[in-house]
């Protein structure tokens, strides 16, 4: 073997594993065996609260303004220019540009206070009024990107810029899986029907970075088999499959040897993990003994495979196999044209299946140890875009400068609503809550210190968080 | 990957392609629904069960680290 090569392919390899005397065949061996227990993993830090998670995550950005953060004076200032001193030092999208003169735009549905904690949610989201007295309201969100790429991408990997591991895979690097026959970071999709909305999911939304491929979300798709080539071609039995995955095993085994790259380790590990999964997925992935009572309480698309709905309920069957992130992406919530139209089905289709999980997950007795995060990428603008006298049109432009975001279980407060903009939805006020902050929090809630989660590369550790990032400790139990 | 297999590849390599054969001859309808899914039309005068073992043989090749990346 060339040493230099070796040296620059397993330096970090090495470190992972904890500087421990594994030659490259044991650690090929032990990444075989990442599930609990079974290998070191470099978390957790301290004692968890939650397991798991699951990430409603609602691409396009949602309304807070319409939603969540009920503020009176919209109304009163409905169709009049938005006072300069709320637009000071504000950049918007190039849609809005200079923001100066645009017109107030009230909440297109009326709000009311829900449950014992009062919290506000409009009548646009029923089912998710109904649970308010388990959520917690953070309604001081606020992020750096303008834009929806940069934006998710900033939420789920603390970067603007493609490239750095997402959370699901920090988690199942720092934690590891708790079941070896499913990955531990899954990842599912949809889109409301008949939207207008282009929004793209990019791989990179579910991207391992610079850490191992391995831990990488795997996307399971909403159509035909969940996961694609798992099934043996025709004629080919499972024995011989079995057979041939030792053949290539060996022969890959033999490279390793001869090369190192711990990318090959990442194949054999990937190879064994599809072959369990020819058994696990179908098994995932079967409704038939879900009770009618059940699949009603998640709405009418529920055994719609694809649908918000169909993944709601399949983020439940993973978290209680033990998969560690689910990361369920829903998009459509990009509303530049589509307040009093398209947004009416945009709830529809996800408010009764999110309500659903967190009621659902409750009732198994999960929610105590698995955190629900309800959210998008930033808010929406208070002010108009689009024509006063075009109602059908109306719409609002991206606004990284607060947004509402939920979360439930986990030993997350529920019943609580977190943070205040001003009384215009326009800045936060009190408790703000950056992305990176949201981050160390969950973080937290898994027993893992965020700045103690890092890995090295390219001469300098990284981590989720940046430099940034404090815990959100009032919100805590 | 076009090279000639080293003496510890031959023997997993062989032994591969002689385990296929024996058991697609046990199932020659495998053999055939194996060969189904192609583009050209099957030569007729290829043995039925070696031909099915050759291709899932290639399978396994077409699936080595080796072939798939370049070091």
């Amino acid at each position: 073997m060339n040493p230099w090569l070796e040296h620059q392919r397993l330096i970090t390899r090495r470190q992972f594993f904890g500087r421990t005397a594994c030659g490259i065949g044991s650690a090929a061996l032990a990444s075989l065996l990442s599930r609990d227990g079974f290998a070191q993993t470099v978390a957790p830090h301290f004692a968890p609260k939650a397991k798991r998670v699951i990430y409603l995550f609602m691409d396009g950005a949602p309304t807070h303004v319409d939603l969540f953060d009920y503020k009176p004076k919209l109304q009163e200032l409905h169709g009049t220019p938005i006072p300069d001193e709320y637009l000071a030092g504000k950049r918007f999208s190039t849609m809005t540009g200079n923001a100066k003169g645009k017109l107030v735009l009230a909440p297109v549905e009326p709000f009311q206070q829900r449950g014992q904690s009062g919290a506000w949610v409009s009548n646009f989201l029923p089912y998710t009024a109904e649970i308010a007295d388990e959520l917690c309201f953070i309604k001081s969100m606020r992020t750096e990107a303008i834009n929806h790429a940069p934006g998710i991408c900033f939420v789920l990997s603390g970067s603007e810029m493609p490239g750095r591991p997402t959370m699901g895979a920090w988690l199942a690097y720092g934690l590891g899986s708790a079941n070896e026959n499913l990955p531990a970071f899954a990842v599912m999709t949809s889109v409301s029907k008949g939207t207008t909305c282009g929004q793209i999911f990019y791989d990179f939304y579910w991207g391992s970075g610079f850490l191992p491929s391995r831990f990488q979300g795997v996307k399971f798709r909403g159509g035909g088999d969940p996961v694609l080539y798992l099934s043996n071609p025709d004629g080919m039995s499972a024995k011989m499959r079995r057979g041939l995955l030792d053949d290539i095993a060996r022969m890959n085994e033999i490279k390793l040897r001869a090369v190192g790259d711990p990318e090959i380790s990442t194949r054999l590990t990937q190879y064994e993990m599809a072959f369990r999964m020819q058994t696990s997925v179908p098994e995932l992935a079967d409704l038939s003994k879900e009770p009618p009572e059940i699949l009603e309480m998640y709405g009418p698309q529920v055994k719609e495979p694809g649908t918000f709905a169909h993944n709601c309920l399949m983020a439940r069957r993973m978290a209680e196999r033990g998969v560690r992130f689910v990361q369920v992406m829903h998009a459509g919530w990009d509303q530049h044209g589509s307040v009093t139209t398209e947004l009416y089905t945009q709830c529809k289709d996800t408010d009764q299946p999110s309500a659903a999980l967190v009621k659902d997950l409750k009732r198994l007795g999960l929610l105590d140890d698995t955190i629900v995060i309800w959210g998008g990428e930033f808010g929406r603008t208070p002010f108009l875009q689009g024509d006063f006298k075009e109602r059908q049109k109306w719409g609002r432009d991206h606004h990284p400068y607060a947004f509402t975001l939920w979360m439930a279980g986990g030993g997350v407060k529920p019943g609580i609503s977190y943070g205040e903009t001003d009384d215009l939805a326009m800045n936060v006020i009190k408790d703000p809550v950056h992305v990176h902050d949201f981050q160390a929090t969950l973080l937290h809630q898994l027993g893992i210190d965020h700045e103690r989660l890092t890995y090295k590369f390219q001469g300098r550790n990284f981590r989720l968080t940046d430099v940034h990032g404090n815990v959100v400790k009032d919100i805590l139990i | 990957m076009a090279r000639k297999p080293k003496a510890d590849e031959r023997i997993i390599l062989l032994a591969a392609v002689e385990r296929l054969g024996h058991e697609f001859a046990v199932d020659q309808g495998a053999a055939e629904k194996y060969l189904a899914v192609r583009e050209t039309k099957r030569n007729p005068k290829l043995d039925l069960v070696e031909e099915a073992a050759y291709a899932a043989f290639s399978l396994a090749l077409l699936n080595l680290d080796e072939t798939l990346t370049k070091e």
